[in-house]
């Protein structure tokens, strides 16, 4: 009996104009824009190598350098430390935060200063700036958006519409369950709609496995396959949201209009407004007050240095030792400051997040982001890797200069594989599962099983006349 | 008898639950995009006047001319009160650059901040009236023919002595006012609150590039109501209607927009930023190490024959402003070459985006209130400019005797960087075509809807 009624459905579904625009739509953007972000990834792929191989080729020209002081005048003070950040291969399907990040950091001495800083390349002055303006249309923004919006098109009146044109009363009048007709409704219309998607992902993935700009295999297929396996859920919960609809109105022009309000406030409205919220419930002061107030602290210190010299000249040694209390004191006193501004930051983007996932569109968003590693994890892996880089190239080159003064720098001091770069800790499948699974994956099916339920007590009692 | 028409359209809509959802997606969407955006811009207005002060603060305190060659000095953009309606190509509100002899202006930008709401598109009325304003107006158009159709009232109506082009009329003006009464009211309100904001300072010209970008909204909104309009008297039913329409929305509003510069960039590339920077990089280090070989070559013969100081600071002046100065002429030939290839390539995405209206739209207001790409140019001129300005003063306050710790380094002098934005005229530019493009898009719709309708068989 199931069998037969999804047959129907699927049978009715098939022949329909909605399939055949559902099939176009999915077809033509999955294959349009991973054509456009392939090539896209393999551009930004060669501007890493060449990238990489120039800075490379800049240090190897001073590891050739026959006096060791010009080495290092040219390694710390003129040329400083280049790394480069690696495009994600996944970000062929969802780009998420790669583009706010740098593709390249730098650190170097100033030679009259010897202050550290870091050179900085416009980026933005090599992008067309319309990029800025709208999206990219990678998978994630398409099952994101357009996805969710054709599961409600393809199931806001999958029973009210029957119902406007008799046919569920007769099928009523048989000896059917209601239980079986929901179902079935639920089986056929999902297979329907599953199925140009997951045809034109098939092409999608075939078309970037031949271009061969992503080797898939191992961890980064495992890393799609989960890709794929959050999308289906995701488009399930519209979906299924949908079919509820529909169980609650009698008019299908009823349920459309209600279909598109939800769509509009779970996926445009709440994600926007969450990390709103977010800063309203955790403010955190801005860099710029916690810059300000490192200055205070700086100056603080120096006043009360100059205190010291000017009291205790006579008391040599103990002045000695009072100035380092009061310079190491200025500095656990600033790194609480940056201490405490990590922690609200992170607090705040906690509450954010959790804010926003009531809406499915907000947890997807999260989810596929992570598992493409170009998500917050991303940048937070990235922000500590940049503070550990600066903090070692700091080290490396106060350690290089004591010893250039000392004169006891060797021949070989230079090793450029050794030199500090900017490491991140790589983000481990595992982990992103395990915290997928436990929020995100675990609310898209608590989602799902609510709607259904709901969707199927309404139907148990919907008039059918 | 048409505002009859009008009124029985009216009052079809006013009663109907659509109406019911536009009067609360409106306001909430208008009233909490708002408050967010005059948030932000009060926090960024804050950081702005703080950062200006820490500024100012740190050129006071060099002692070294060094510095002001190495470190220089950091400018910030002041704000614009327009980024609060429309966004435009930059996120941020304001930005510091930081203006020294050594380097090119050097946008600062720090990674510290909560990412999560960059995973989202902003909500300012570009994106509130291109993607879910228009999804409205599709939703209020629709059934507009196939529904009553359906319905059999259209055939009743007919049945009088009514023109159909009335009928039509009629239509298009009793739907589309129900659909931006709720929007005007909201973007009313939203005004009504922005006033309390004093932070927000809007000058007479972003009054009327405001009110202008207002009439481009409705413009669009128009055309996207005509195009359901059309569809509607091509369909014999609302539902394929609707399935018609959705899918045209979705090409329009959310692919074809998104994948302009995509496709520009493949159809009109530009070299690799790291091409560039090499290029650059390769002539600065050539340059330096000319220099430091000629001075080192002039500077010991001149210590062993007793140079006085000030002839060496002279020379040492001297040189640098010269490698300095043949460097920055160097990179700015390679700069306006890339410029020249981007701007081919910005072009082709404006044309390119004439395509949707949704597009159009967007880069209209956006060019219009100064948020758009013509400004982020102009800006960057601006700092060029500031940025070879400052080259010389760094080297002019060269002073032997700071040197010699007899004076001290005074840069309270040092040229200070005069933003001005674009006036209103300059940001016009193109809009006035492309609001006669939405306005052609109109005509052809509705011509269309008056052809189709005419021919309707109504039965």
């Amino acid at each position: 009996m199931l069998l037969d009624l999804i047959k129907k459905e699927i049978a009715v579904n098939v022949l329909s104009l909605r399939f055949i625009v559902i099939f176009v739509l999915f077809f033509g953007l999955i294959l349009v824009s991973t054509f456009i972000l392939t090539s896209d990834y393999q551009r930004r792929q060669q501007g890493y190598q060449s990238s990489r191989t120039a800075h490379r080729d800049a240090l190897n020209k001073i590891e050739s350098l026959e006096d060791n002081r010009k080495q290092v005048e040219e390694l710390i003070y003129n040329q400083g430390v280049y790394t480069e950040l690696q495009p994600q291969p996944l970000s062929i399907f969802v780009r998420g935060l790669e583009d706010d990040l740098p593709s390249q950091i730098h650190i170097s001495r100033n030679l009259y200063t010897s202050r550290f800083g870091v050179r900085k390349i416009d980026e933005d002055f090599y992008q067309n700036p319309f990029f800025s303006l709208f999206t990219t249309p990678d998978y994630g923004y398409i099952v994101n958006i357009v996805a969710s919006l054709l599961a409600l098109l393809f199931v806001f009146d999958a029973i009210c519409g029957e119902k406007e044109r008799g046919t569920l009363k007769i099928k009523l009048s048989n000896a059917v369950p209601r239980d079986l007709v929901i179902l079935s409704k639920w089986i056929g219309g999902y297979l329907c709609l599953i199925l140009p998607f997951l045809v034109s992902l098939l092409a999608g993935i075939t078309y970037v496995y031949l271009t061969g700009a992503v080797r898939l295999g191992g961890e980064s297929l495992d890393r799609l396959l989960w890709l794929v396996a959050i999308s289906l859920l995701y488009i399930s919960v519209f979906f299924t949201l949908g079919l509820l609809i529909s169980t609650l109105t009698h008019r299908s022009s009823t349920a459309l209009i209600v279909s598109l309000f939800v769509w509009i406030c779970s996926i445009l409205v709440i994600p926007n407004l969450a990390p709103v919220i977010g800063r309203l419930v955790a403010p955190v002061p801005t860099l710029q007050k916690i810059l300000a107030e490192k200055e205070a602290v700086d100056r603080e210190t120096s006043l009360r240095l100059q205190r010291i010299s000017r009291t205790m000249l006579e008391y040599g040694n103990e002045a000695e030792r009072a100035r380092e209390r009061i310079e190491k004191e200025g500095e656990t006193r600033k790194k609480k400051l940056d201490a405490f501004f990590q922690s609200e930051l992170r607090r705040q983007i906690d509450i954010s997040k959790t804010l926003s996932r009531i809406s499915p569109s907000a947890s997807f968003r999260y989810a596929a982001t992570e598992l493409a590693e170009t998500g917050t994890g991303l940048f937070s892996r990235f922000n500590i890797g940049y503070k550990r880089f600066q903090e070692r190239f700091e080290e490396y080159a106060e350690d290089i200069d004591d010893r250039l003064d000392d004169d006891q720098l060797g021949n070989d001091w230079l090793q450029v594989d050794e030199l500090p770069g900017l490491e991140m800790s790589p983000s481990r499948i595992e982990d992103v599962i395990d915290s997928m699974i436990t929020v995100d994956l675990l609310l898209m099916v608590i989602f799902n099983v609510i709607f259904f339920m709901a969707a199927y007590v309404f139907f148990l009692r919907y008039d059918v006349t | 008898m048409l505002s009859l028409l009008i009124r029985k359209e009216l009052l079809d809509h006013l009663l109907s639950l659509r109406f019911a959802m536009a009067c609360i997606i409106c306001p909430a969407v208008v009233l909490s995009g708002g408050v967010v955006l005059t948030r932000d811009y009060k926090e960024a207005l804050l950081d702005y006047n703080s950062n200006i002060v820490m500024h100012r603060n740190q050129l006071e305190e060099y002692d070294n001319p060094f510095s002001l060659v190495d470190d220089g000095n950091k400018v910030d953009k002041p704000l614009n009160p327009m980024k609060v309606f429309f966004r435009g190509v930059d996120e941020e509100h304001t930005a510091t650059v930081r203006i020294s002899a050594i380097a090119e202006p050097e946008f600062q930008s720090h990674y510290e901040k909560n990412p999560v709401a960059m995973l989202f598109p902003i909500m300012d009325l570009a994106f509130v009236a291109g993607v879910i304003m228009s999804l409205l107006a599709i939703a209020f158009s629709y059934d507009a023919i196939a529904g009553e159709k359906e319905m059999g009232t259209l055939k009743v109506t007919l049945s009088y002595s009514v023109p159909r082009d009335m009928i039509l009329l009629g239509k298009w003006i009793g739907g589309y006012l129900s659909l931006i009464i709720p929007f005007i009211l909201s973007i009313l309100l939203g005004l009504v609150v922005l006033l309390l904001f004093p932070e927000i300072d809007l000058r007479g010209e972003d009054w009327s590039s405001l009110l202008l970008a207002l009439v481009g909204v409705l413009i669009y909104l128009s055309t996207i109501y005509t195009l359901g309009l059309f569809v509607s008297s091509r369909t014999e039913q609302a539902s394929t209607s609707i399935m018609v329409l959705l899918l045209i929305w979705v090409v329009m509003v959310l692919v074809l927009p998104n994948l302009s510069p995509h496709i520009a960039n493949l159809g009109s590339p530009v070299p690799s930023m790291h091409s560039v920077e090499t290029e650059k990089a390769k002539i600065q280090g050539e340059e330096e190490r000319k220099f430091m070989d000629d001075w080192r070559a002039w500077i010991q013969p001149a210590q062993e024959n007793n140079t006085p100081m000030s002839e060496m600071v002279a020379k040492f002046q001297d040189m640098q402003t010269e490698m300095r100065v043949r460097i920055a002429t160097e990179r700015t030939k390679i700069n306006d070459q890339f410029r020249k290839e981007m701007g081919a390539q910005i072009r082709l995405t404006r044309l390119l985006a004439k395509l949707s209206p949704t597009s159009l739209f967007t880069i209209a207001v956006c060019d219009l209130s100064g948020t758009g790409v013509q400004e982020q140019e102009h800006f960057r001129d601006l700092l060029k400019r500031y940025s070879s300005q400052w080259v010389t003063y760094a080297y002019d306050k060269f002073d032997p005797a700071i040197f010699q710790g007899e004076a001290e380094l005074d840069a309270s002098d040092h040229p200070v960087f005069d933003y001005a934005p674009l006036t209103f005229n300059d940001r016009i530019g193109e809009t006035f075509i492309d609001i006669l493009i939405l306005i052609g898009w109109n005509l052809v719709f509705f011509m269309g809807a008056y052809l189709s309708f005419m021919r309707y068989d109504v039965k």
